[in-house]
């Protein structure tokens, strides 16, 4: 029997999968050996080139003039993690010194001989690293990158662009960053922060005009970064012009105007609970005395999230102090209107 | 056909699944080689500097606890000092017996808030609401005992932000975790949900809820708990996650959409394995009704969680989280080759089953037989040597190459010393832990088939946990008494 089961072919086939397999396991336990002392390698060079030049830059940030050594091609990557980590700490006089270092170690060259290569450390280090020299006419071969797949290197290119052009960075982030969903508008929020805000501004305008919807939402909440009136201009004529309920709610959570008010009023009878959410903390941001009955009327509302806002609004101040407000609930009769001011006044006591 | 026809049939059976289980998870492997490398990529995004412009959104972090007046403290306290700019806690005493409550109230000066709770998700009665008057990002919702998807509905329900995040009690974070797992979120719309890797913190050094520095557990049965979480999350989820087919976002900490959550009707309450069930209903609906979505992984070490040390406990464990598997499977069997079940329901699905789900019965009733045939002389020593080679040898393989992983992504474990002992763990894996675990999984496999009402464990925990964040010293192998509860499961390998 033991011929039939235990045949040749059988054992000869478990053996080879087993022997094959077994061979693999070393190789790839090797390699990891291997990669292991690579890595330990390179640790220890780069330990060395930090050891030997944060002093030097520090001295050079602090004013001194120590004399700069040859840094050797292996240990350049080390060398400008270092200037930029340190550039990343630094403002003013200190940045402008360090640039100067850079140059004259040859920053610029290490950056564009590694902005062509095959990798993702060498690319960004050296998007960064262009940004920090500023050198103007490195503006197109930076923005090349905005356009590239992946987010990490459009964020360090848009980062550079602002660095080295205030002024004319946002007319080429503002149209790509409506178009790209991967591109994370509150990241995009502090770096356009860095931009000119004039330009900035007049860039939105032309972006958000004619915008469809979906990208329009998404770059709503970059207003945080514009000067008060373009952001009633821009909030104002979104909230005159559009029903769309996602748009009137992005726009309702930036209107910060009195202004507005005649749109937020109108937004509070809006048939969609987001849009009426929105307005009521629009109203307890800009509105006036003579909006309290129309904030009781909201603290009925079905939604929770309505009276929520509501009582948040009522309780701000604005519309006369908790007693008065708490008389007017008590007067409307509402249970739930009762326990969302009960739970908001809890909220705020101290 | 003849007994001996039969027996080489059989072989010829179990040969074919092993090599099939290997293929499948070696494919795995290298679709994670490839995910690795373009995340190795983004990763270096981390070369930026860091900054929050206060758009991102915010979290809701739901934290449910029963019987855990040992850590809760320390647990909320190093929670409440993550660095994001904009998150509440949510702890959810589900009806302790012990002072969980007690030492909430006292430790963060809890008053009783009046707060008009919405009930989106029925969970069993809330018995109370409390706000600290020492942090105002922390509530504390008092409820009646209901287990932990229940816990978790209820902190669904009190969540006031967009993403919420389950987090077990016992769970060790990095301060950077929920910058970390937010990434998808904020790269593109269609994320509903996120997982991130879990890491084992036996031997780590642990200071005030956060891992300071990553070591290495004295105990063996640690060591090849590494070796299976490494498996389990760099190419487990990592294969999964470019196809969407993750079926799995581990309950010690996963992001959702809250309103995703609430929709599909949160946790079942009726599954032990509720992260795995949600993840794999979310799944369904959302191929069901052609909407586009993502549930993406990110290989980030981004929680850590105590592993058993003891037998007793780890069995308990295993047995736990194949019932919790097989219940996800079944009552979600309608993804199995749904029309429009794309990757999750034509690969990940069956492949689980095939090889999660029935893998320990195949494995064992492969190991019984061979034993069996060769005790009997129906199979020569060579016959049974070349089989025993190829089991073992396989599952060296798969393991090798998440360590390989691991050296390519993160090399977590950077002392020499560390890595040989990975390797050790690896051979001895395949010496009676995976047998033995197999058996186990085996038994909760006919336990649940059968109905018993079985014993799945009491989980315990000692209070040596919070003494050691305290102490910063390394976290004591304490011989079993703490139990990573909410990971579930490491399958793959």
């Amino acid at each position: 029997m033991a011929s039939v089961a235990d045949s040749d072919r059988m054992v000869f086939a478990v053996a080879v999968v087993g022997l094959g397999s077994l061979a693999l396991t070393v190789a790839i336990a090797l390699q990891v050996l291997f990669m292991r002392y690579r890595t330990g390698w390179r640790e220890r060079r780069r330990a060395t080139v930090l050891a030997e030049w944060r002093p030097l830059l520090f001295g050079w940030i602090v004013g001194e003039d120590p004399p700069l050594p040859a840094l050797a091609a292996a240990d350049e990557e080390a060398f400008l993690l270092l200037w930029n980590h340190i550039q990343d700490g630094v403002l003013g006089e200190a940045r402008a010194r360090l640039r100067q270092v850079g140059r004259r170690v040859g920053a610029h060259r290490m950056a564009r001989s590694r902005l062509e290569r095959k990798h993702a450390v060498g690319r960004l280090l050296a998007l960064r690293t262009l940004g920090y020299l500023g050198l103007e006419a490195d503006y197109p071969d930076v923005a090349r990158w905005l356009d590239d797949r992946r987010t990490y290197l459009c964020v360090a290119a848009a980062r550079a662009l602002v660095q080295i052009a205030p002024g004319r960075a946002s007319g080429d982030l503002l149209p790509r960053l409506a178009r790209r969903v991967d591109w994370p508008v509150a990241l995009f929020a502090t770096i356009l922060a860095e931009a000119d805000p004039d330009a900035t501004a007049h860039h939105f305008r032309e972006v958000v005009r004619g915008l469809p919807r979906e990208p329009l939402v998404r770059l709503l909440p970059l207003v945080t970064v514009l000067d008060g009136r373009t952001i009633n201009d821009i909030v104002g004529d979104l909230l005159a012009t559009s029903s769309d309920a996602e748009v009137l709610s992005a726009a309702l959570k930036r209107a910060e105007s009195p202004h507005l008010l005649r749109h937020i009023r109108t937004a509070c009878g809006h048939a969609d609970w987001v849009v009426r959410t929105q307005a009521s903390a629009a109203l307890g941001r800009v509105g006036e005395i003579a909006d309290r009955e129309l904030l009781l009327r909201l603290l009925c509302d079905p939604s929770w999230w309505v009276r929520y806002r509501a009582a948040q609004a009522l309780l701000s101040g604005r519309f006369g102090g908790p007693a008065e407000v708490a008389a007017a609930t008590q007067a409307l009769g509402d249970r739930f209107a009762h326990d969302i001011l009960d739970q908001v006044r809890a909220e705020t006591a101290r | 056909m003849s007994a001996g026809d039969l027996i080489a049939g059989v072989q010829w059976f179990f040969l074919a699944y092993f090599v099939g289980l290997n293929l499948a998870y070696i494919t795995l492997n290298v679709v994670s080689l490839r995910a690795i490398g373009k995340d190795a990529d983004a990763r270096a995004s981390f070369l930026l500097p860091r900054f929050f412009s206060g758009l991102e959104p915010p979290i809701s972090l739901l934290v449910p606890a029963y019987n855990e007046q040992a850590i809760i403290a320390s647990s909320i306290r190093s929670l409440l000092q993550l660095e994001y700019p904009g998150f509440e806690v949510v702890v959810v005493n589900d009806g302790s017996r012990d002072e969980t409550l007690e030492v909430l109230k006292r430790e963060f000066q809890l008053v009783p808030f009046p707060e008009a709770y919405r009930v989106s998700i029925p969970t069993r009665p809330v018995r109370g609401i409390y706000r600290s008057l020492a942090h105002r990002n922390l509530r504390v919702v008092d409820k009646e005992n209901g287990g932990k998807a229940d816990a978790l509905n209820a902190g669904v329900n009190a969540a006031r932000y967009p993403l919420v995040c389950a987090v077990d009690a016992d769970s060790v974070l990095q301060r950077d975790s929920l910058e970390r797992v937010v990434r998808p979120f904020l790269e593109d719309p269609d994320v509903i949900a996120c997982g991130g890797t879990i890491r084992i913190a036996n031997g780590c050094r642990v200071s005030e809820g956060f891992m300071e520095e990553v070591g290495m557990p004295r105990s063996w049965l640690a060591r090849i708990q590494i070796v299976e979480y490494l498996r389990a999350f760099l190419f487990g989820r990592m294969g999964w996650s470019p196809m969407n087919a993750m079926l799995i976002v581990s309950g010690a900490f996963g992001l959702f959409r809250r309103t995703v959550v609430v929709e599909v009707g949160g946790y079942r309450t009726d599954t032990v394995g509720e992260d795995m069930e949600l993840v794999t209903r979310l799944h369904l609906r959302y191929r069901s009704a052609g909407k586009a979505y993502r549930i993406p992984f990110v290989p980030d070490p981004i929680c850590w969680t105590e592993a058993p040390e003891s037998l007793r406990v780890l069995r308990s464990q295993r047995m736990r989280w194949q019932r919790g598997l097989l219940e996800s499977l079944t009552l979600n069997r309608a993804l199995l080759f749904h029309p429009r079940g794309g990757a999750p329901g034509w690969l990940a699905f069956p492949v689980l089953v095939l090889f999660e789900a029935m893998g320990p019965l195949i494995e064992v009733a492969g190991y019984g037989f061979m034993i069996a045939t060769w005790i009997l002389g129906w199979v020569s020593w060579q016959g049974f040597a070349a089989f025993l080679l190829a089991a073992v040898a396989l599952g060296l393989v798969l393991s090798a190459s998440a360590l390989l992983l691991e050296e390519m992504s993160f090399r977590l474990y950077r002392k020499p010393g560390h890595l040989g002992a990975l390797l050790v763990a690896m051979v001895l894996e395949n010496f009676g832990y995976r047998q033995l675990t197999a058996w186990w999984r085996m038994r909760a496999i006919f336990r649940w088939v059968f109905g018993g009402s079985g014993q799945w464990g009491v989980m315990t925990r000692s209070a040596a946990w919070q003494a050691a964040a305290q102490a910063k010293k390394p976290v004591p192998e304490n011989g079993g008494a703490v139990a990573a509860e909410g990971v579930l499961p490491p399958p793959t390998g």
